[in-house]
């Protein structure tokens, strides 16, 4: 019940002054803590990105081996084709150069290349066409070669020769 | 609840015409821890007041300071609606409180806002009324049948007359101002005693303002010695009654030995002057109780005085002798019950 004709002042716990103090402490320290908030969320979202980018370098590095994997493969690959190119290339001058080294009086009938070996298969119109025009420029590049001739019934030679590459020379 | 575990002091201010009393009290808790009074020779703040009291409030954020008014415009109307209230007197100057929902406490705004300027320094929190002070006194009695209660204070006199717990009728009067008024208007106070010889109901009409003498009454110091008749008057009146009066009559007359030196004798002189003042102030708020009361059959029988100031024998003589009133007085520590008023005040406050 009220008594009294004025209203009780209302009264204060802490004094002007000592609010101000508290309050500008309750600002600091309220700056203090969310800079503190905003340093450990920093912290926690570079650890996480931290993270993630090592997960990302781990699935790189496996990306990478795998990598290393297809190129050691795509290099061997290019390699062989290379060395299939060579053989190709060597392969295509050996036979330019065969049929150069056959002289135009013999005719070729068949010739058989093998990987140390020739065999050539034709026509001789005489021996000594075949052992000056053929055999010699066969003999200086085969380590050993043989010769075996069937006469013909117009005269003329059908001969097999068989020329051979030494290993130790390849 | 923080404020429990804290000190609260309590500060009251009973200003009178010429001093001011402060009380001071610290509660802990439901427990007093300190109590200090002091009395300044001043009505306005003095440095020691102002360093008395600073003190005190410097002890605890909760401290309480109530005053009790002391201005003559001021008083209690038996109803709580303002639109009745101007019956009575006009309240447009005034602050009105509804007490207990039943009668009307106002008090002039521009004395309640002076008193705040006043007390500026160290600030007020309640301003209580001596209706209320007196009300809290006399609370065993009110309820009963019709009564007078005085608040006698060295300048002021409140007066209420309650029935059963209802307030019928309320003055308050600057002792000194209203008997230089009477003093003034004595011949309107004729006309307005003869009108109530002629109305009047209830009252014995040999008793109006001219039959007493007073300066017959002051001289006639000798009638002090006439205690043992108005002791045998009391014992007409229940014992717990007489033995309230008798605290009053003890030191009155340990004081008679001291009526023989002449020093003594100005200031008695003072005191039954100042007597017969209030007693002429309660019979003419009696008359005018009678002259404006619808009651049927209104007689008040008994008053019942507070006595914050030790009044004489001389005011319980006049009002037994010239009224023919049963007369109750009891002495009130008007400081203390201010504090116990602020405290519960408080209590709401908080």
């Amino acid at each position: 019940m009220r008594h009294s004709f004025i209203k009780s002042r209302p009264k204060k716990l802490i004094s002007s002054e000592l609010r101000l103090v508290l309050s500008f402490f309750s600002v600091t320290l309220f700056m203090l803590l969310s800079t503190y908030g905003f340093l450990a969320y920093k912290t926690y979202a570079f650890g996480s990105s931290v993270k993630r980018y090592q997960m990302q370098t781990e699935t790189l590095k496996v990306a990478l081996d795998e990598m290393d994997v297809k190129i050691s493969f795509i290099e061997k690959e290019a390699s062989t084709s290379e060395k299939v190119f060579t053989a190709n290339t060597v392969l295509k001058e050996s036979i330019k150069n065969l049929f150069d080294l056959v002289p135009e009086r013999i005719t070729l009938s068949q010739a058989q290349l093998e990987k140390n070996a020739l065999v050539l298969y034709g026509v001789t119109p005489n021996k000594e066409i075949y052992e000056f025009m053929l055999q010699a420029p066969l003999r200086s590049i085969f380590h050993r070669t043989y010769s075996s001739f069937y006469p013909l019934e117009n005269g003329w030679y059908r001969f097999v020769s068989t020329n051979y590459l030494d290993d130790e020379d390849l | 609840m923080i404020e429990s575990l804290y000190l609260k002091v309590y500060v009251g201010i009973v200003v009178s015409h010429n001093k001011s009393d402060v009380i001071i009290e610290m509660v802990k808790g439901s427990q007093s821890v300190k109590n200090s009074s002091k009395s300044f020779l001043t009505t306005e703040v003095n440095d020691e007041m102002l360093e008395y009291i600073n003190l005190a409030i410097s002890e605890s954020p909760f401290f309480y300071i109530a005053l009790l008014n002391s201005s003559k415009h001021q008083g209690a109307i038996p109803t709580c609606s303002t639109k009745k209230a101007d019956a009575y007197t006009d309240i447009s100057t005034s602050k009105t409180l509804c007490y207990k929902k039943r009668w009307m406490l106002y008090a002039s705004k521009p004395d309640l806002d002076s008193y705040q300027k006043r007390y500026k320094s160290f600030g007020l929190d309640f301003i209580f009324s001596p209706y209320i002070l007196l009300d809290r006194f006399f609370t065993d009695k009110i309820d009963g049948a019709m009564a007078l209660y005085v608040l006698v204070q060295e300048d002021l006199l409140s007066l209420a007359i309650f029935q059963n717990n209802e307030l019928l009728f309320a003055s308050h009067f600057d002792v000194e101002e209203s008997v230089e008024e009477a003093l003034i208007s004595e011949d309107e106070k004729e006309t307005i005693s003869l009108d109530f010889n002629i109305e009047g109901e209830g009252i014995d009409e040999g008793i109006h303002l001219d039959d007493i003498d007073a300066i017959d009454e002051l001289d006639d110091l000798d009638s002090l010695d006439n205690f043992d008749d108005i002791e045998d008057l009391d014992s007409i009146d229940d014992i717990e009654e007489f033995a309230e009066v008798e605290e009053v009559a003890k030191p009155t007359e340990a004081n008679l030995d001291e009526l023989e030196s002449e020093e003594t004798e100005v200031s008695m002189l003072e005191s039954f002057n100042e007597d017969y003042q209030r007693f002429t102030l309660i019979q003419r708020s009696l008359q005018q109780f009678y002259a404006d009361t619808t009651i049927d059959n209104a007689f008040i029988e008994h008053v019942y005085i507070a006595d914050a100031i030790g009044v004489s024998e001389d005011l319980k003589r006049y009002l037994e002798e010239e009224l023919f009133l049963s007369v109750v007085i009891r002495e009130m520590n008007r400081s203390k019950e201010l504090l116990e008023l602020a405290k519960e005040e408080a209590h709401y406050a908080s």
